[in-house]
């Protein structure tokens, strides 16, 4: 490698080798292909983009706009071109910049397809965007488009493994919850249901199983970034990756995530590892080093962008009562696979002029599964509310009063009324505020 | 390391507090999902599609009959057949998955109310393809309601013996006697595939079944009940939207569905109503609980319930909802708070899936 600059920049600015990046780049841009064709070829496109009636909205994204069916399978086009592009380094950083707007788009155009491992593709293509990710083993090098580079700083790939580390220990810290600890929920719910599997299958019948699963599933999401970042134990603890995902994937329809985490984790492994990668591939190493001496604005916003992600999941204990029951400060926050959650809603619209009343079933405008995601998330419950009012009001009803007749079941426990019947919710605002008219749990 | 070796021997320990610590609770939740799966294909389910099979039969032959001799006694036995295998589809309505999906029953053979303009004009041009879309409300039972009841008997036979009405009711029995005949023959061959898909998914077989299940009785909540009550019309009451509007088997039927509907929740055999392993079976095993009472319990009461209100009912179905309106709201709330039971506490329990699609677990 060439000269180092670590007395000059710090940790951060340390000079390391670009392999690690590269071969990263290479494959997150073969999976985000792999997952976009499957998710093409299950005809999900059409399933989740251009048979729905209406989208629900994230808070304060309401002015994101469908798209119109061939606007869709066109972006879902340009995505299988970017990240086909980004694995080969063909024109880099404008492909990084396309799948970043494009999935994240994609991401916006409904709240109830909402999955933490979309949210962490859409932030690591975020972050890729301002890594020098195609500068070695490219075609943008191959073409003299951009000068070859051997070495990077090495916040570039700090990251990326920060990232994945920060996924990994808050989705352990979530797990820290009486739930899971005391009770195994939802495990002891979800696993008996998969007794049929071979091999495995009777097992899952046991609850010391679930617990085990419960207990085991925690200690690896908490130390496995740890145990990863070391020498000792980083060979131990890849196969437990492997092992763990494989196994999650058995078990639950968690769709590309294990492959996602399982090739993920290998920029932890060290640079001659994926030097050898790529030299077997026939990269020679050339290239300069990519000096950077001082902070410039990618580095701090990289470092606010973390300092963000830090605080963000903790929003939660901002907001009274029991964070599985009301969600408020639920998302974006790295919580998987921790409830059993289902729910059931109709509103009931009042016309103050003639008292006169109707039930309207949102399953009628709705798929199931953003019925199943609106019964038991209030600020969907709320969106969809106002949506009613103002189909209302299009059909001659002068300020009509919604209310949401809902019952929710969470862990398996008893379905009870979720939100307060009595309210009127065409008069209540959207937002980050607390959310009073959700019932307390018990 | 002597932390660490420390820190492990306290995680085993309260592991094992943890684990261990339910006395009452089972330790193993193991059911037999292929014997339950089955029980429904070879004692409920088969034998239901057969009697839908004979019943829709029967009531093709019956018309025949009628269409040759129109005569008082044979509309007479029209009118009984079109009953029997009315009632008998109610069987078929909780198991529209597999060929039930494939063949479209409930589009078929049940859409109400019927448009009686479509049927006449239908009749009078006699030129129809009872299989296109645009005339699911001009066939199957509610085409043959109209038919046979819109008059009374002695004006229904007169108009009978005019050859295109009378060959009208001919092709919609014939067309409910094949639906019978497929449906029947192809859970024959589905059986197989029936009991062999032992996963909760959403195409496994519980799954469908459990999906099917629901969407049905939210079927009845909503078009039996609560579409003539008012309840999609801010009020305003449509009772010519019941079922069997014209013969007033309106009350009849939906207690037949309802019969069926706890009789595929408890695996109750059909006909007999043996009690065999169920749905409320599997649910004790994993020991679901509404409050605290066993959900199976709550489940069954709430059907009973629901069949109390509907024999509280001192008139038809179509005039209590004039009438009677409270009673008919009270039959519309049990129907909604059975939907709740059904479709969140139950699937929820049971790890039934709605959908292929990717989660996270919420």
């Amino acid at each position: 490698m060439t000269e180092s600059t670590e007395n000059r920049g710090g940790f951060l600015f340390r000079q390391v080798g670009i392999a690690p990046l590269v071969v990263f780049r290479i494959l997150f841009g073969v999976m985000m292909f792999s997952a976009t064709l499957r998710f093409i070829l299950k005809g999900w496109v059409y399933e989740q983009f251009v048979a729905p009636e209406h989208h629900l909205k994230y808070p304060f994204f309401e002015w994101v706009p469908d798209p119109t069916e061939w606007v869709i399978y066109l972006l879902f086009a340009l995505l299988l071109i970017s990240t086909l592009f980004i694995a080969i380094g063909f024109l880099y950083r404008i492909m990084a910049i396309t799948y970043f707007l494009i999935f994240s788009y994609v991401e916006l155009i409904d709240a109830t397809y909402y999955l933490n491992h979309y949210y962490f593709i859409s932030l690591v293509a975020g972050i890729m965007i301002f890594l020098p990710a195609g500068r070695a083993f490219s075609v943008d090098v191959r073409m003299g488009w951009v000068n070859p580079k051997s070495s990077v700083p090495s916040y570039s790939i700090l990251s990326i493994k920060g990232l994945l580390a920060l996924v990994y220990f808050y989705a352990g810290l979530a797990k820290l919850n009486p739930d899971w600890i005391l009770e195994a929920l939802p495990l002891r719910l979800w696993l008996p249901s998969q007794s049929h599997l071979p091999l495995v299958g009777k097992s899952l019948d046991h609850l010391w199983v679930a617990y085990a699963f419960s207990w085991l599933g925690a200690l690896y999401d908490l130390s496995i970034p740890f145990l990863l970042s070391s020498k000792r134990t980083r060979k131990w603890a890849y196969l437990s990756v492997i092992i763990f995902h494989s196994l999650t994937a058995m078990l639950f329809q968690i769709g590309m995530f294990p492959w996602v985490m399982i090739v993920s984790t290998l920029i932890f492994f060290p640079e001659g590892f994926h030097r050898s990668i790529l030299s077997r591939l026939g990269w020679k190493g050339e290239g300069d080093p990519f000096n950077v001496h001082r902070p410039s604005l990618i580095q701090i916003s990289l470092i606010l962008f973390f300092a963000f992600q830090i605080l963000w999941p903790w929003r939660f204990l901002a907001y009274p009562g029991k964070l599985f029951w009301t969600e408020q400060g639920y998302r974006l926050g790295w919580r998987v696979m921790l409830m059993e959650k289902a729910g059931y809603i109709t509103y009931r619209v009042v016309d103050p002029g003639t008292e006169a009343e109707m039930e309207v079933d949102p399953s009628e405008h709705l798929t199931p599964v953003q019925v199943k995601m609106l019964a038991t998330q209030p600020d969907l419950i709320l969106q969809y509310a106002h949506f009613i009012e103002q189909q209302m009001i299009r059909n001659g009803v002068d300020s009509p009063q919604v209310y949401a007749d809902v019952h929710v079941t969470l862990q398996g426990h008893g379905s009870r009324r979720f939100v307060d019947p009595n309210v009127d919710l065409s008069k209540e605002k959207e937002g980050f505020h607390h959310k009073t008219w959700v019932l307390p749990y018990e | 390391m002597s932390f660490l070796r420390n820190l492990f021997i306290v995680l085993t320990l309260l592991f094992l507090v943890a684990s261990c610590k339910k006395e009452d609770g089972k330790s193993t939740v193991s059911f037999d999902r292929e014997a339950l799966l089955i029980h429904y294909a070879d004692d409920l389910i088969l034998p239901a599609t057969l009697d839908f099979q004979m019943r829709t039969d029967d009531l093709y032959q019956k018309s025949l009959d009628l269409k040759n001799n129109p005569d008082s006694a044979r509309l007479s036995f029209v009118k009984q057949a079109l009953e029997d295998a009315w009632m008998a589809y109610q069987w078929m309505a909780p198991i529209e998955f597999g060929p039930g999906e494939d063949l479209a029953l409930r589009f078929t053979a049940d859409i109400f109310p019927a448009d009686t303009a479509l049927i006449e004009n239908n009749i009078s041009t006699g030129s129809y393809d009872l299989t296109a879309i645009g005339n699911a409300p001009a066939r199957g039972f509610p085409a043959l309601d109209y038919l046979l009841f819109h008059k009374e008997h002695s004006a229904v036979v007169a108009e009978l013996s005019q050859a295109g009405r009378a060959q009208y009711v001919v092709d919609l029995a014939s067309q409910l006697r094949d639906l019978g005949a497929e449906m029947n023959s192809r859970w024959q061959n589905y059986r197989s595939i029936f009991v062999s898909s032992l996963g909760v998914d959403v195409g496994s077989s519980l799954g469908q079944f459990v999906n099917a299940f629901n969407k049905a009785h939210e079927v009845t909540k909503n078009a039996r009940v609560g579409i003539p009550l008012g309840k999609r019309s801010l009020g305003q009451p449509f009772p010519e939207k019941v079922e069997a509007v014209y013969s007033g088997l309106s009350r009849k039927l939906l207690r037949e569905n309802i019969i069926a509907e706890q009789a595929f929740f408890k695996g109750n055999s059909f006909p007999t109503g043996s009690d065999g392993l169920g749905l409320d079976d599997y649910l004790n095993t994993l020991e679901a609980y509404h409050g605290n009472r066993l959900l199976a319990e709550v489940i069954e009461d709430q059907f009973d319930q629901i069949l109390l209100d509907e024999a509280d009912l001192a008139v038809s179905l179509r005039e209590a909802i004039s009438v009677e309106t409270p009673n008919v709201e009270v039959l519309y709330q049990d129907l909604q708070e059975q939907v709740i039971y059904l479709k969140t506490d139950m699937p929820s329990i049971l790890g039934i899936q709605i959908t292929y699609q990717d989660n996270d677990g919420d």
